[in-house]
């Protein structure tokens, strides 16, 4: 294997992980809040470290440019969706869940 | 298993238990959302099977779009399905039972998945496919055939592979290398050497022409084959606008201009809107431009256009849509489009050729006149459908101010 | 590499799965939300990972318009729960 392809399994790996976690931690956690940090966390690093992972192994400059253009988008319209799901479940009034269950 | 097979199944698993969701769930609100999350799976289907044109479509209209008007109609009819009694229905079990019977049986005629001798891959469509892409300049006619090419047998063939089946089951272009070893040059070529047409102004377009001098088949095939079915299409979407402003829309005086409810009390969304506004609305021109070179086209790149004003009126509130495109101006850019698009093939019978004979636009240049008059074409359809969609979601949300 | 591919493929389908229940499952509205919402963005990399698979890298302009779509329709939703209207 060349070098840019281990990088790119490596990173691709790494996503996997992290993706695989974010979803799991999704389907486990307790309450919402906890769940949003799951998904909201991973979510943006994971699908940013596949594309990254990805332009490794392109070799057109214009696919490489596109990549990077998708995970700019993601860095910045992932956090904003997962901040205005927060800012709406805080504004109806849900509280986040306790040891002594919910207050 | 082969790697397209395997996604297939997976994704086609996820589509069917989204499906089951659907109609199980109790909140219409929740199915509307997953109504949304079906079509970007289906839409991930259909990536697989490279027809990107179509995936494209159900992104942006059954993903995006459908989803928000949806969920608008919703604020008219609640949340909450009826309840219903639940017991069998048994003429209606054994009705769908037959339906579906009957749907499975006329399956089994159809050939298995990615068949290589399958009609769609030597009935026509190679044909298409193998237009002379690119052929811009030079002398009116066809393109040379290439060194070797046996037009005779590329005539006869079937399409049937008859050499070895390669050892890696991902090469996509196995088919063609299989057919390339047993039969020669048929396939990729092109299968030219038409008999020129004596008229003058038609020897361009032999009978078997499909107007293909743009790379992207698919566009090729909805502008200039099929031209005149897309003419109408778009006038049926303009038709839809129309009536919907005929019926629905209030005088001025009642309420039309309320200023709605906004969002732009939460900073962050308001600079991310506002940084991705001219992003989206770029690129759905790009998509609308680019059409004819890669997935894409006017509908797609209407439908996104349309969603980059929604996007604003829902972070600022329809009151300030309406002074960035009020209705008047919607309702004009409406008609404007089709009449483009029919102006188009006026033009082109003005020169002197058929109605949307695009190649008239530029007699010396047929295949640029081609470029030029499919751009304008989807400049059209881009137009309309992106004002219809405007027009849909305001009325949605006109109703309830009233 | 193109298993390494397809094997990423395959992790992202599941995560879908598990995220799907979630939307079915899910006590609260936002639950439903949050994971139509990651959905999404597990589609945008998965039409990038399917180019790459088959070798068609023109699938990036794909990923670009379910990145925005997705970002549209989550504000469009909640638009809906916290106001009860669209406009």
């Amino acid at each position: 294997m060349h070098w840019n392809e281990v990088v790119c399994t490596v990173l691709l790996a790494l996503g996997c992980v992290i993706n695989f976690s974010g979803s799991y931690g999704v389907l486990k956690f307790p309450d919402f809040y906890a769940r949003l940090h799951a998904a909201g966390k991973t979510d943006s690093l994971a699908q940013v470290l596949i594309l990254l992972g990805l332009v490794f192994v392109t070799p057109d400059v214009l696919t490489k440019i596109k990549l990077m253009l998708v995970a700019f988008i993601l860095l910045i319209v992932a956090p904003t969706a997962t901040f205005a799901i927060t800012k709406a479940a805080h504004l109806d009034g849900l509280r986040p869940w306790t040891r002594g269950g919910r207050q | 298993m082969n790697a397209v097979v395997l996604i297939d199944t997976l994704l086609l698993l996820l589509v069917t238990a989204t499906a089951v969701a659907i109609v199980e769930v109790r909140s219409l609100y929740a199915s509307s959302i997953l109504t949304g999350i079906y079509s970007l799976l289906m839409a991930l289907v259909w990536v697989n099977m490279h027809s990107m044109d179509v995936s494209f479509t159900e992104a942006a209209v059954g993903g995006g779009i459908s989803t928000i008007l949806l969920i608008g109609t919703l604020v008219h009819v609640g949340r909450e399905e009826k309840p219903i009694k639940k017991r069998l229905h048994v003429p209606a079990l054994v009705f769908t039972a037959l339906t579906g019977a009957a749907l499975i049986y006329g399956t089994l005629d159809m050939p298995r998945f990615g068949d290589p001798a399958a009609p769609i891959h030597h009935y026509r469509v190679p044909e298409m496919m193998a237009q002379t892409v690119g052929f811009v300049n030079g002398t009116p006619g066809k393109q040379k055939p290439p060194e070797g090419f046996d037009l005779e047998r590329y005539r006869r063939f079937d399409g049937r592979v008859t050499g070895p089946i390669p050892a890696d089951p991902t090469d996509t272009a196995w088919r063609e290398k299989s057919i390339l070893q047993t039969e020669g040059l048929i396939v990729p070529q092109v299968r030219a050497a038409h008999e020129p047409h004596a008229e003058p102004g038609h020897h361009l377009h032999p009978p078997d022409d499909f107007n293909g001098h743009v790379p992207n088949s698919v566009t090729s095939l909805l502008a200039a084959y099929r031209g005149y079915d897309t003419m109408f299409e778009t006038t049926v979407i303009f038709t839809a606008g129309v009536s919907l402003i005929l019926l629905l829309r209030r005088p001025r005086r009642e309420g039309y201009l309320q200023p709605g409810a906004v969002m732009s009390d939460q900073v962050i969304l308001r600079v991310v809107t506002k940084l991705s506004i001219p992003f989206i609305l770029i690129f759905g021109f790009y998509v609308i431009t680019h059409g004819e070179l890669g997935p894409g086209g006017g509908f797609q790149g209407g439908v996104v256009l349309a969603t980059a004003f929604i996007l604003y009126a829902l972070i600022f509130g329809r009151a300030a849509l309406y002074r960035v495109v009020p209705p008047p101006v919607s309702d004009m850019l409406t008609g404007l489009g089709v009449l483009i698009y029919s102006g188009t093939g006026a033009v082109c019978m003005l020169l002197g050729g058929k109605f949307l004979d695009y190649s008239m636009l530029n007699p010396e240049l047929p295949g640029d006149g081609e470029s030029l008059g499919m751009t304008l074409v989807e400049y059209g359809v881009g137009i309309t459908v992106s004002m219809v969609m405007l027009t849909i979601f305001n009325q949605l949300a006109e109703e309830r101010s009233t | 590499m193109s298993t390494v591919y397809l094997i990423t493929a395959v992790v992202l389908i599941v995560g879908a799965f598990m995220l799907l229940y979630r939307a079915l499952a899910g006590p609260t509205v936002y639950d439903t939300i949050l994971a139509t919402n990651a959905i999404g963005t597990k589609t945008i990399v998965f039409v990038t990972l399917l180019g790459y698979i088959s070798g068609r890298t023109e699938f990036i302009d794909m990923a670009i318009i379910y990145a925005l779509i997705t970002f549209i329709t989550t504000i469009a939703i909640l638009k809906y729960i916290e106001k009860g209207r669209l406009d």
